[in-house]
């Protein structure tokens, strides 16, 4: 199967259990809800679906279940969290035997300090790529959130690895989308071009981007897809419409901490009547029932959540 | 085991085998000759022996081997990398069992983005002390190597944890340092306060450091220990003119790339026929040629290496 990476593709939360355990019914309710939406590929096991959080069996058996509950109707992208090569094939291998469409390659710890020597990340994805086959999805995370700003040369050489298939850049910074925009397409203009910039998605497609690789896109799915839609197809108007309906909610899902995002996606989540519970797992933490208000006021403003219903949970 | 804090402890480096696997024998050796320095400790599977490159059971092994060489003679401090809480105390138990010490607590990727609750950082700590029941070595770690600096705040309710015994800097920057003292030493009862300021060693016991947790503790292990000694009994000036003899090897050690300081601590190791090999595990890479000969001229400069033997 080809992968058509060009839209909306939503990195999925994680329902779980009050233990912190995984919800598998919720999970495949969860899952068949955004399948309606109709995305172009679904992002599991990564930062929004608390990949970092979960044993490596664990991961597998997430990628098992939203395989038989939506595999059959959506490519499933699977987030490759590894500390070394070996390490990274060996997960890798396992994750092609469950059935993964392609990976979300993260940065590993050995890229920090510079300068980067390109050969670290170029043989680090090679790696990768040789033993499974699979096609690749490069990551470029904002050192504020624990990645790597790749230099020209090194973005060049991963772009070339042959597995490649597309990149998804979140240095939160327009100016840096844009000109690593302009080496991935001298490199390879097939490698299609995904935003990870929650701060700035709508923008993002007017920048360049052909696609989203968003946590965001984990609540509010039916609106992005349809808002990427528009944008991919130049009705900016229509697209920047559904974007500033959404924009209260996006700034309320990723304020400061911006590792709440994840408890304030499966609030935002059980507001809808989409989740059982809000629990995220250990280090991280619930929210306060200040950044709940706000999340709910936000559903409201973009129409993901009805008034009457909002005061009614308020109030009991 | 009781550790005493006030001196060096180095953190060791892991050789390997021609094809990257844990060369036990290599291994066993260079803890030897690294026990017969006057050490207080040593910390294995830390950055420096590539511990976020080995497997979780390859770690457990790297501490059964240290422990069954040299245990009988000094603590042995293990590195705890997870990525969230049941994963610490799951490791950390594994860890105790194999006959750890103490456990250096590295920080986890959740602590990335601002502001840090204080909460999290505590319950992380609490959590792995209370199931681990092991001392603890907090650990304050500069961004630009992947980790995150604490808070005078959190750094107090972190030493108000019982198991928390002392707290490693390498924030890499002297004036959080001083700060990091002063955030220890409200308390009632003495923490240590450990330096893994590469940039200012000996300065930070002129700051007010109580010991020093060290990579670069794995090469001129002797003279980094008397160095250390001399500062702690508050002799400076002979402490100083170590640490001016040891300065360019420093440098040499942890120059940009600074991932690469493993690849040169082994590459000295070599030299000095202490071990075999300098393999690393990728993603690490070897060093230049070049890079290996300013390793050389460092060593013979900082007394760690014959002249004779550098042209040979």
């Amino acid at each position: 199967m080809k992968l058509d990476l060009a839209g909306l593709i939503p990195a999925t939360v994680l329902p779980m259990t009050d233990d912190a355990r995984i919800d598998e019914a919720s999970l495949r309710r969860y899952l068949r809800h955004v399948a309606e939406a109709k995305p172009k590929a679904l992002a599991i096991n990564v930062d929004t679906g608390e990949g970092p959080h979960l044993w490596p069996k664990e991961r597998l058996r997430v990628l098992e279940i939203v395989l038989s509950e939506v595999g059959d109707r959506i490519p499933v992208i699977a987030g490759l969290g590894a500390q070394f090569t070996d390490q990274a094939v060996a997960l890798a291998r396992e994750i092609k035997e469950v059935g993964a469409a392609g990976l979300l390659v993260f940065p590993i710890g050995a890229y920090q300090g510079m300068p980067l020597d390109p050969e670290v990340p170029v043989r680090y994805h090679a790696a990768i790529g040789d033993a499974t086959g699979l096609p690749l999805i490069l990551f470029q995370l904002q050192p504020a959130l624990g990645g790597v700003n790749f230099e020209a040369e090194a973005l060049d050489r991963m772009c070339r690895v042959a597995q490649v298939v597309a990149i998804k850049e979140a240095s939160f910074d327009p100016q840096r989308f844009v000109e690593v925009r302009d080496v991935v397409k001298a490199a390879r203009p097939d490698c299609v071009y995904l935003t990870g910039n929650d701060n700035f998605i709508y923008e993002s497609f007017v920048l360049g981007a052909e696609g989203a690789l968003i946590g965001f896109g984990a609540v509010a799915t039916r609106q992005q897809v349809e808002m990427i839609a528009h944008a991919l197809a130049g009705r900016h108007k229509e697209a920047r419409e559904i974007m500033e309906r959404l924009t209260p909610l996006v700034n309320a899902i990723f304020a400061p901490p911006v590792r709440n995002y994840r408890a304030r996606t499966k609030a935002a989540l059980v507001m809808q009547g989409l989740l059982e519970r809000e629990t995220v797992r250990p280090p991280l933490m619930p929210i306060s029932d200040v950044e709940r208000e706000g999340i709910r006021k936000a559903l409201i403003y973009a129409g993901e959540l009805e008034s009457k219903v909002g005061a009614a949970k308020a109030s009991s | 085991v009781k550790i005493d804090f006030k001196g060096l402890i180095p953190a060791t480096v892991l050789p390997m085998t021609e094809d990257a696997r844990i060369d036990e024998p290599a291994l066993r050796s260079y803890m030897r000759h690294v026990a017969q320095a006057a050490i207080h400790a040593v910390a294995i599977n830390v950055d420096t022996g590539e511990a976020p490159h080995l497997s979780h059971e390859e770690r457990v092994r790297v501490i059964e081997v240290v422990v069954d060489e040299i245990g009988d003679r000094v603590p042995v401090i293990a590195g705890l990398p997870a990525q969230f809480t049941e994963q610490a105390v799951s490791f950390g138990r594994d860890y105790k069992k194999a006959g750890a010490s103490a456990l250096l607590v590295f920080p986890i990727s959740a602590y990335q983005g601002s502001p840090l609750e204080p909460d999290l950082v505590l319950r992380y700590h609490a959590a792995v002390g209370e199931g681990v029941a092991l001392p603890l070595v907090l650990f304050n770690l500069t961004p630009s190597l992947g980790g995150v600096l604490l808070s005078p705040e959190i750094i107090e309710r972190l030493c108000g944890l019982a198991p928390v015994a002392a707290i490693k800097d390498a924030s890499f920057d002297a004036r959080t340092f001083v700060e990091v003292v002063a955030a220890v030493r409200q308390q009632r009862r003495a923490i240590a306060v450990l330096t893994g300021d590469d940039p200012f060693i000996y300065e930070s016991f002129v700051l007010g450091a109580d010991g020093a947790l060290l990579g670069f503790g794995a090469v001129p292990t002797r003279q980094l220990a008397k160095m250390v000694d001399l500062a702690v009994a508050g002799r400076f000036v002979e402490s100083k003119a170590i640490m001016d003899r040891l300065s360019p090897l420093e440098r040499a050690m942890f120059a940009p790339p600074i991932r690469d300081y493993r690849a040169r601590a082994k590459e000295a190791l070599v030299m000095q026929g202490i071990i075999p090999r300098a393999t690393v595990r990728e993603p690490l890479l070897p060093i230049s040629p070049a890079d290996r000969e300013s390793m050389r001229h460092a060593m013979v400069a900082a007394g760690e290496l014959a002249q004779t033997v550098a042209v040979r």
